[in-house]
């Protein structure tokens, strides 16, 4: 077995490709979603308005907005507005150029006008909205109670400046995740998903009708279940290395820090290669269909695997999640980046523990399957 | 016409797994139409969101708190309250915001105890979640003045409810001259990813058949043969471009199946379909390109290596010129390394058709566009010839 273990690893070492993308694979396409989502994650940024204070309105009205917007438009951690004082004409031309997302006119009441153009700034034309909604509405409270209830009018004011944060934030995680981090997971379920080829290799260099290899070790006095199972270890490991790089590459250079609990990160890493080489093994010694047949088949599984756990579309997990959870239980490369994810982001080991044991359970079965498959094969002649 | 021929048999030969990858990058493709779909849904109406809300207080005054973020947002029921659905659910995008109100809300709030009266959750940094903040800190605001102001608890709930409600509207001014019927959101999403399956599917499709052509011994033997190397390459181009089409128009067909002749021949189906032709030609030249580049006589290897490098090339393309994820969110330095990249004006050409970015349907720009990515294709083809024509000395050398 040793001996079959030392030169499988040889040989990969040799065949310098398949480790040399192994390794690249999550350098270049890590490398790449780091520089797209450099912007990502929502944060917020001010919001530039155009505010036109009309010349007939009430003159301290305009000035007791004026302060308190200004006070907004401070520029700071807390920035809400990034104000452009203006006429209504160069007002319009600025939201017809989109370089404002609304325009707040000052006059007996304070109105906003925004764009129907622009779609993709919903949000922002939303909390201008919001607040302009509260100035007056706080603005009508205040006359309303000036009315009925002038002796309490001084407590009111009062209760306006008063700051008081009603809201208490609870963080539901451990650490403080952007979403886009999911995408690096799936990387590296997809990375792992690509151990499958190797395991591939297995098969075909144990089948007699599709190698020359094959026809000659299985006429070799080794059991097979010695000779294949060395290999496997032997392309386990070389497979380990090559995907450990790649993570310490995204989690070193790209500094997208997975190293919470890094051992168990490791053994993640570790279960989900030997899944991913043991569906390749299954796969490979499935039927008597041609080596391009099986090729194509695991990279189109492989692909939806992938797909489905949310490389392309961060967001479709939780869409199967609700309607067809079972295809969250029994897919590889979503049970890998949820892993990970349970890792990064929660305190306890229930779903973790879930997830490595169907990936262990899906390994064993993968290389039963396989043994079951490609035992007791027999040539007339090749 | 015998390499044309040839590659021709080749191709059939390969039918097999090249079935398999159309078959499944088209499901692939039909699936993330219909989810982004989904989900444009959402992003397109910031304006409401969905959030969920926990009330364990269960009084007149939670309630109103209830009703009235109901009135902006959707109220989002889960199956479950604790803590990783919550947080699954946030960290996914299904909801924006969690709110608690715990129980003794109303009677803190009457004696205006308000000090973190409430418990809210949502993800780090996230605009919308200081967006909903900011509603509540607004109608908590409105509440505690009515209640400074002398009024009982009911009787500021009721203020404040129907000051909200007396608010004027918004004034909402429209510059589009030019407007464009409402498209399928479904199909142009299926369109913009074109760029991706295509040379995922071309680059294992296709590049297996060049490969056969680029082995040394069978190039030699054609070297050596009464045919020129340019007759060679125009015939390998010829074949390519045929199965390309024939490629295309398996994709059109299934866009036609997928949302009915009405959408797709529509104005904007048609500018579409134009946009993705213009996306082939630079599809054919990338394949001719890694097919000269990559060969070497172990084909276990080479299958792998081609999976690998059309995942590098789809994917990366794909992120960085916002077919995945939306043009506008991606930042400044990207875009513009992305300008050096086909894929980004086919991008640029589909978010304006579609109306997903401000820009308004223009037909220069539509033109211009397409133009650019023919001009990609030139250089990529220009690059190919060249690098056919080194290959031919290093393999005779």
């Amino acid at each position: 077995m040793l001996h079959t273990i030392k030169y499988s690893i040889l040989d990969l070492i040799r065949n310098k490709s398949q480790c040399f993308w192994l390794i690249l694979f999550p350098i270049i396409l890590g490398t790449l979603f780091k520089l797209a989502f450099s912007n990502l994650g929502e944060s917020f940024e001010p919001i530039p308005v155009a505010i036109v204070l009309k010349e007939d309105a009430d003159a301290q009205y305009i000035e007791s907005f004026r302060t308190m917007a200004d006070q907004l438009g401070e520029e700071g951690d807390d920035q809400l507005l990034d104000i452009t004082y203006c006429e209504r004409d160069t007002a319009l031309q600025l939201l017809e150029d989109t370089e404002v997302d609304g325009i707040i006119t000052v006059g007996n009441t304070v109105s906003l006008s925004i764009s129907a153009n622009m779609h993709n700034e919903e949000l922002n034309q939303s909390i201008l909205q919001a607040f302009v909604r509260q100035y007056n509405l706080s603005v009508d409270a205040i006359t309303d109670i000036a009315m009925h209830h002038p002796e309490h009018l001084a407590d009111a004011i009062a209760s306006l400046t008063n700051d008081i944060s009603y809201n208490r934030d609870a963080s539901l995680s451990a650490t403080d995740d952007d979403s886009y981090v999911s995408y690096f997971y799936n990387l590296l379920a997809m990375t792992c998903m690509f151990c499958c080829m190797s395991g591939m290799y297995i098969s075909l260099q144990n089948q007699g009708n599709l190698s020359a290899l094959g026809a000659r070790r299985n006429i070799s006095p080794t059991s097979k279940l010695v000779s294949i199972l060395g290999q496997f270890l032997a392309f386990t490991l070389v497979n380990f290395v090559c995907i450990l790089i790649g993570f310490i590459y995204i989690n070193v250079i790209l500094q997208i820090d997975m190293s919470t609990r890094l051992p168990l990160m490791l053994l993640t890493l570790l279960v989900s290669d030997l899944a991913g080489s043991s569906f390749g093994f299954f796969v490979g010694a499935m039927g008597r269909m041609s080596e391009g047949m099986k090729n194509g088949l695991i990279v189109a599984i492989s692909m939806l695997c992938c797909f489905l756990s949310g490389l392309m579309m961060g967001n479709i997990r939780i869409f199967l999640e609700e309607s067809c959870p079972i295809v969250n239980r029994i897919n590889p490369a979503a049970l890998i980046s949820d892993s990970f994810y349970c890792l990064a982001n929660f305190d306890n080991y229930n779903r973790y523990t879930q997830n490595i044991i169907s990936l262990g359970v899906l390994t064993v079965l993968f290389l039963a399957g396989g043994f079951l498959l490609t035992r007791r094969r027999r040539y007339a002649s090749l | 016409m015998q390499v044309f021929k040839t590659y021709f048999r080749i191709a059939k030969k390969q039918i097999g797994h090249i079935v398999i990858y159309i078959g499944i990058f088209a499901a692939i493709m039909f699936l993330m139409s219909v989810f982004s779909s989904e989900e444009a849904n959402t992003r397109f109406q910031a304006t409401s969101l969905n959030i969920t809300v926990i009330d364990e207080d269960h009084s007149e005054a939670s309630k109103a708190l209830v009703s009235y973020l109901g009135d902006i947002h959707t109220l989002v029921e889960l199956p479950d309250y604790d803590q990783e659905t919550l947080f699954d659910n946030l960290y996914y995008a299904r909801i924006s915001y969690v709110l608690t109100i715990p129980s003794g809300y109303s009677d803190r709030l009457s004696t205006m105890d308000t000090e973190e009266l409430v418990t809210s959750s949502k993800l780090n940094n996230s605009a919308r979640g200081y967006f909903v903040d900011q509603q509540i800190d607004e109608y908590l605001n409105s509440v505690t003045l009515y209640l400074s102001g002398g009024y009982s608890l009911n009787e500021a709930l009721t203020k404040t409810a129907a000051a909200f409600d007396s608010q004027g509207d918004i004034d909402l001014i429209n510059f589009e001259t030019d407007t464009e019927d409402s498209t399928n959101p479904m199909m142009v999403f299926f369109f913009q990813y074109i760029p991706y399956i295509f040379l995922s599917v071309l680059i294992l499709g296709m590049c297996p058949i060049l490969i056969v052509f680029h082995q040394r011994e069978l190039r030699c033997r054609i070297q050596c043969s009464a045919l020129s190397q340019h007759s060679m390459n125009f015939q390998l181009t010829m074949g390519c471009i045929l199965y390309t089409i024939l490629l295309w128009m398996l994709f059109l067909l299934a866009a036609l199946i997928f949302y009915g002749p009405s959408d797709v021949l529509s104005h904007q189906g048609l500018l579409l379909i134009g946009n993705s032709a213009a996306f082939l030609p630079v599809g054919v030249a990338i394949t001719l390109l890694l097919g000269t580049l990559i060969s070497s006589n172990n084909k276990e290897n080479t299958l792998n290596v081609l999976n690998m490098v059309a995942n590098v090339l789809g994917l990366g393309m794909s992120f960085l010129c916002g077919i995945f994820v939306p043009q506008y969110l991606l930042g400044d330095t990207v875009l513009a390394i992305a300008h050096f990249l086909p894929a980004y004006w086919y991008v640029r050409n589909s978010n304006m058709i579609g109306g997903f970015s401000d820009e308004a349907m223009s037909y220069s720009t539509y033109w211009t566009d397409i133009g650019i990515q023919l001009l990609f294709f030139a250089a990529l083809f220009a690059v190919y010839l060249v690098a056919a024509r080194q290959k031919k000395q290093k393999q005779i050398s």
